[in-house]
């Protein structure tokens, strides 16, 4: 009750999830970018 | 060099009065804003003054330091004086000198307004104001030309310049309130003292680090 | 130009920095000490302070690239300035959030004008501008230039935002856990565990985000 449990979880799947989404989003910008220079390159 | 672009500026401010009228008003009507929004008792109007007055000047010089880069936009006069042989941090040193100069002038006009509309008592001691808000006049342009070099060619340059400018020239302000509230309260030097202190060196670090700049930034 | 994530050495990288991360997590929850009157909230610390720790950091690693950029004249140096740029901003706006989340329960209200937390809230603004800047500056040239400069000017502004902000309102107490060396070996050997890890957290991300520029930059190059 008094032990603040909830703030914990809290924090800790912000700062996780949010280095991890920042991964997961760098994978999807490479993707794109990869895609993009590839396409100018062939044309 | 120097001399030759400081002169420059204030001819061209002299035979205009652009800067300092248009800063002059602009100030007079924040003034206007502040009778109307300060629902409070004198006492308390008394001891926000100091922080009112500057967040006003704040606002005015972002407005004069804007105008006077402009100049330097229209006609694409920025080529010109950057292809110039000289050394460009020499611009940003009369931009800065010249504004701090338009600066105190509109000061000592708008203070008496200032303290006239809003019913406050002058400082105790004038001397002393004078004197402090000469060196956070200059130690406000200094962030605010060097800024402005960085955000006056940029798209969008009258958002880009106060979002800048603000967060950087925060230190000044908080001393700049803490100096004025001492002399207005007439408190003894020592206890805001270390104000003045950090004033004096963010006028030596952002002058150097502006002057150094100024030449890197305005490459072309 | 290969996906980052195809070279062996980043696959195991990522994968030790993935086990570490975890390792840090199980190590905070089982082997840290329960303070006394914060109990589960304490341990927000061991995540809240690396975060700042490497947010710093990493804006004092614009302000290197900021110099070499000028110093060298090199193009790539502007990529490791926007790389440290973003992944700083991210960390700060984290401290930012759990900052407050951590200071509800303890403080019993989610925000106070303390030094630290209010020189970080300034620097956030300022790499706002910073990113505005970089969307409406112009031209690539100028912008690389502008954002240089503007590594620079901000982080030779720190120490004299922090110095005014401590001096504004002295009476307003830094955090409790403040000293760090004067922490108990059972909370400082966790903690300093968590900042090294969080630092080589920071290594990894730097190193994957400047690879990411780098191609989005050669697909521009190319036109």
């Amino acid at each position: 009750m008094y032990n603040y449990f909830g703030y914990f979880l809290t924090v800790y799947l912000i700062v996780f999830g949010v280095i991890f989404g920042w991964f997961f989003n760098q994978i999807r910008l490479e993707r794109q970018a990869i895609n993009e220079t590839s396409k100018l390159n062939e044309s | 060099m120097f001399f030759i672009l400081l002169k420059k500026e204030l001819y061209n401010e002299f035979r205009s009065r652009e800067l300092i009228l248009s800063m002059l008003v602009f100030g007079l009507s924040i003034i206007l804003a502040y009778a109307f929004t300060s629902n409070v008792s004198r006492v308390i109007l008394t001891n926000y003054a100091p922080g009112m007055f500057w967040a006003m000047i704040l606002f005015v010089t972002v407005l004069g330091v804007h105008r006077s880069f402009s100049y330097e936009k229209e006609m694409d006069a920025f080529s010109m004086l950057i292809t110039a042989p000289i050394d460009r941090g020499l611009i940003y040193l009369s931009k800065w000198i010249s504004g701090f100069i338009f600066l105190t002038v509109m000061e000592l006009i708008i203070c008496i307004p200032f303290f006239k509309f809003l019913l406050i008592d002058f400082p105790l001691n004038p001397l002393m104001a004078v004197g402090t808000a000469l060196l956070i006049n200059l130690a406000i342009m200094a962030v605010a030309n060097l800024v402005s070099g960085i955000a006056m060619r940029a798209r969008l340059s009258e958002v880009l310049l106060p979002v800048l400018m603000f967060p950087l020239v925060s230190p000044v302000v908080i001393a700049a309130t803490k100096i004025s509230n001492g002399i207005m309260a007439g408190d003894p030097y020592q206890l805001w003292q270390i104000w003045l202190l950090i004033i004096a060196s963010i006028i030596v670090i952002f002058g150097l680090v502006g002057y150094t700049l100024f030449d890197f930034i305005t490459e072309e | 130009m290969t996906p980052f994530f195809q070279n062996k050495i980043n696959r195991i990288w990522c994968l030790t920095v993935v086990g570490l991360l975890l390792l840090n997590v199980w190590n905070i929850v089982s082997n840290t000490p329960m303070v006394l009157d914060q109990h589960w909230a304490q341990k927000i610390f061991y995540v809240h302070v690396p975060s700042a720790w490497v947010g710093f950091l990493s804006y004092f690693v614009v302000m290197i690239a900021g110099l070499m950029f000028f110093i060298k004249g090199d193009e790539k140096w502007d990529d490791v300035g926007l790389a440290a740029a973003g992944i700083g901003t991210m960390f700060i706006a984290l401290v930012l959030i759990t900052g407050p989340i951590w200071a509800t329960p303890i403080w019993g209200k989610p925000w106070i004008w303390e030094p630290r937390l209010t020189t970080t809230l300034i620097l956030f603004l300022i790499y706002i501008g910073y990113f505005m800047m970089r969307t409406f500056g112009g031209h690539i040239e100028r912008i690389r230039r502008y954002a240089a400069a503007l590594g620079i000017i901000a982080f030779v502004d720190v120490p004299i935002i922090f110095v005014s902000v401590q001096f504004w309102a002295p009476e307003i107490q830094s955090h409790p856990q403040v000293e760090m060396a004067q922490q108990p070996i059972g909370i400082l050997i966790p903690f300093l565990l968590s900042l090294s890890i969080f630092t080589v957290l920071y290594t990894l991300m730097m190193r994957y985000r400047i690879h990411v520029i780098r191609i989005s930059n050669s697909g521009v190059e190319n036109v």
